[in-house]
């Protein structure tokens, strides 16, 4: 009790994903909450009638009722406003930590909530799921574009949007540690390779601490090569064909670009050199967000415009983000 | 009760607010004007604090949801004891001060939320009364350690806004009992009379999401103690009061009118409205008895923890 008054955090243990598994990030972010739940008793989760699509209930949380007030498990409703407000409540009274749930283009419906929360420095996790065109066939009515590049523009806002299975778990653990402000996670809905961070050709997964990191590099690169979550794949891709080229590339990936910006200026120049010029950023959301990053000379693929309903392949293929167009552009700009 | 003194109490409260507002040259004070009474019975009758230790964890919650009346609350933790001075006060709305604009919880002790984005207090009352409740379940085997009211004042404004409905909706079917609703119904918004855009049966609206509704004038003392009684003792429903109030209470060419919602007074009708209520026209006068008596209050703020 005393512990959970004083805001104090105890250990928390994550079990790594095994390279070689594909999971969307919404499902290792369920897995990753099975693991919460039985460590942290004041953890209180929660969706708006979501919960099977963001993955937000463990098996071991009960749901709370009336009858079952120890229950830490909270069936919001269709109320995502509601939630978010209510969540910030429960944040503020206390002896809990609150996360909840709901598609990531109904953020706009919990918004100025969030920003609340983010104004008042108080921990709340956002679980937002369906991040992307990727989601398919439902259509622009749910495929967020400028949603990503809104909540990156709250200050003190921490979004974080992993790329694998082993992001979402470290995406997890520095949300739970930030005591000082909102975190949100957005999650695809579609499978993502879990890459392989045993050998040479994938960084480490404490590299992404610092919220932007070079998850796969070559020494002498003279492009570099931006993307967040599942886009990473898409840039990984394109490296391997620039490589077969011969050019070197290095495929940085944003997991925070808050959590990066925080960063000392020495790491900053160490991952983005000025020498480096040629840069290209590939996310399937809004550009804004990646300006200050590829700088005047730089590029960025992204999406200006409203999705579409089709399966997720081809509207990535039709929306023109895809290693194919990544290389070509890098091509260009080497030229 | 001593209504004699909880009226010199309230009618203070009163008087600092319009006095910072009119210094500061903005505010609002048809909103501490109209509810200073429902409130200073709540702080002096009702309320669990210790204002010496703002953040003891079984206290009860208050929450100003239409932040708009901040004075109202920076009145009151003033008078109560709070680490809120009179200079505090005079600082209202200025750079670095303890007495911003809006409530802001990192900045005051005894605010509890940020507030002034209408409806979300509401909601952030709710998020703590759900608290309580898990919490109270988890911790209370032997010993009864969590066991506290969130009260919460809301106006027309904060019941018109959808989040209203959503989470008031929410605690009826939670059966959030320790949650208690000051309903500032004072009939008057922004633009003018709520009979513009709001005419909506909120008694039946909340009997509808199976809350207790108690109706009463909320300038009457006794009134508004015995239906805070009735409100607690209720614990297997969230109450809402709906407190017939005035806007601008107590000045005489502005009160009942939208003109006193979001401006100072002016100089004169602050004269005229300490004269109307029988206070001294001094600026930021407390009397001796009224420190005297909120006092009491404030020294059983250490029993209260150690109950
Ligand atoms: C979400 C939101 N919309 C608009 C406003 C601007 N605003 C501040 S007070 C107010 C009117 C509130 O009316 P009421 O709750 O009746 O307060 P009273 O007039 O009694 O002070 C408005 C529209 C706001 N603060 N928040």
């Amino acid at each position: 009790m005393k512990q959970i008054i004083e805001n104090k955090l105890p250990e928390i243990k994550i079990e790594r994903f095994e390279a070689g598994t594909k999971f969307a990030t919404r499902a290792s972010s369920g897995k990753v909450i099975e693991q919460l739940a039985e460590q942290l008793p004041n953890l209180i989760g929660g969706s708006a009638d979501l919960t099977p699509s963001n993955k937000t209930k463990a098996k071991s949380q009960t749901e709370y009722s009336p009858n079952n007030r120890w229950g830490t498990y909270i069936h919001y409703g269709i109320r995502e406003f509601g939630m978010a407000g209510i969540m910030n409540g429960i944040a503020l009274h206390g002896g809990l930590i609150p996360y909840g749930g709901t598609f990531f283009v109904f953020s706009d419906y919990m918004r100025s909530a969030m920003r609340m929360a983010a104004l008042m420095g108080i921990r709340v996790i956002y679980v937002l799921t369906h991040d992307s065109i990727g989601l398919g066939e439902d259509g622009p009515t749910h495929q967020p574009v400028e949603h990503l590049a809104s909540l990156r523009a709250i200050p003190n806002l921490t979004v974080f949007r992993p790329a694998d299975a082993n992001e979402t778990a470290l995406a997890w653990k520095l949300a739970l540690k930030n005591t000082s402000g909102p975190s949100v996670l957005v999650l695809t809905r579609q499978g993502l390779p879990t890459v392989n961070r045993n050998g040479r050709d994938f960084a480490k997964i404490e590299e992404a601490e610092k919220g932007a990191y070079a998850v796969s590099d070559d020494v002498d690169f003279d492009i570099i090569l931006m993307a967040s979550g599942s886009e990473v794949e898409i840039a990984v891709k394109a490296k391997e064909m620039l490589n077969k080229d011969g050019i070197e590339v290095r495929v940085v990936s944003f997991l925070s670009m808050e959590i990066f910006d925080n960063q000392s200026d020495g790491y900053k120049d160490e991952l983005l050199p000025e020498r480096c010029e040629k840069r290209i950023a590939v996310e399937a959301a809004s550009s804004m967000s990646w300006y200050k990053y590829v700088g005047t000379k730089g590029k960025v693929i992204g999406i200006n415009k409203f999705g579409a309903s089709a399966p997720y392949e081809k509207l990535y293929e039709e929306y023109g983000i895809t290693a194919d167009t990544v290389y070509n552009a890098a091509r260009n700009m080497l030229n | 009760m001593n209504t004699d003194l909880i009226k010199k109490t309230a009618n203070t409260v009163r008087g600092l607010s319009i006095d910072a507002i009119q210094k500061a040259s903005s505010g609002h004070p048809g909103l501490p004007l109209g509810m200073a009474d429902v409130t200073t019975v709540l702080f002096n009758e009702h309320l669990k604090f210790n204002p010496k230790n703002p953040k003891w964890f079984d206290r009860d919650r208050f929450v100003l949801s239409g932040g708009h009346g901040s004075m109202l609350l920076y009145s009151l933790l003033h008078l109560y004891g709070y680490d809120l001075s009179l200079d505090d006060i005079k600082q209202f709305r200025q750079w670095h001060s303890k007495t911003p604009g809006h409530p802001e919880v990192q900045d005051t002790d005894g605010v509890e939320t940020t507030t002034g984005p209408l409806g979300q207090g509401l909601a952030n009352a709710v998020g703590m009364a759900l608290a309580e409740t898990i919490l109270a379940a988890k911790y209370n085997t032997d010993t009864e350690i969590i066991n506290h009211y969130t009260y919460v004042t809301a106006g027309d404004g904060d019941l018109q806004e959808g989040i209203s409905h959503e989470v008031c909706s929410f605690a009826g079917h939670n059966k959030l009992g320790k949650l208690i609703v000051f309903y500032d119904s004072n009939h008057i918004t922004i633009d003018g009379d709520t009979k513009l855009s709001f005419t909506d049966d909120t008694k039946k609206r909340f009997e509808a999401y199976d809350w207790q509704v108690i109706e009463i004038d909320g300038h009457n003392y006794n009134e508004i103690n015995e239906a805070i009684k009735k409100a607690k003792s209720e614990t297997e429903k969230p109450s809402i009061i709906i407190c017939k109030t005035t806007i601008g209470f107590g000045s005489p060419n502005k009160a009942g009118t939208h003109d006193v919602h979001g401006s100072p007074l002016g100089e004169e009708e602050i004269i005229l409205t300490k004269e109307n209520l029988n206070i001294s026209t001094e600026k930021f006068y407390v009397p001796d008895e009224v420190y005297e008596f909120t006092k009491q209050k404030i020294k059983k703020g250490k029993e209260f923890e150690e109950l």
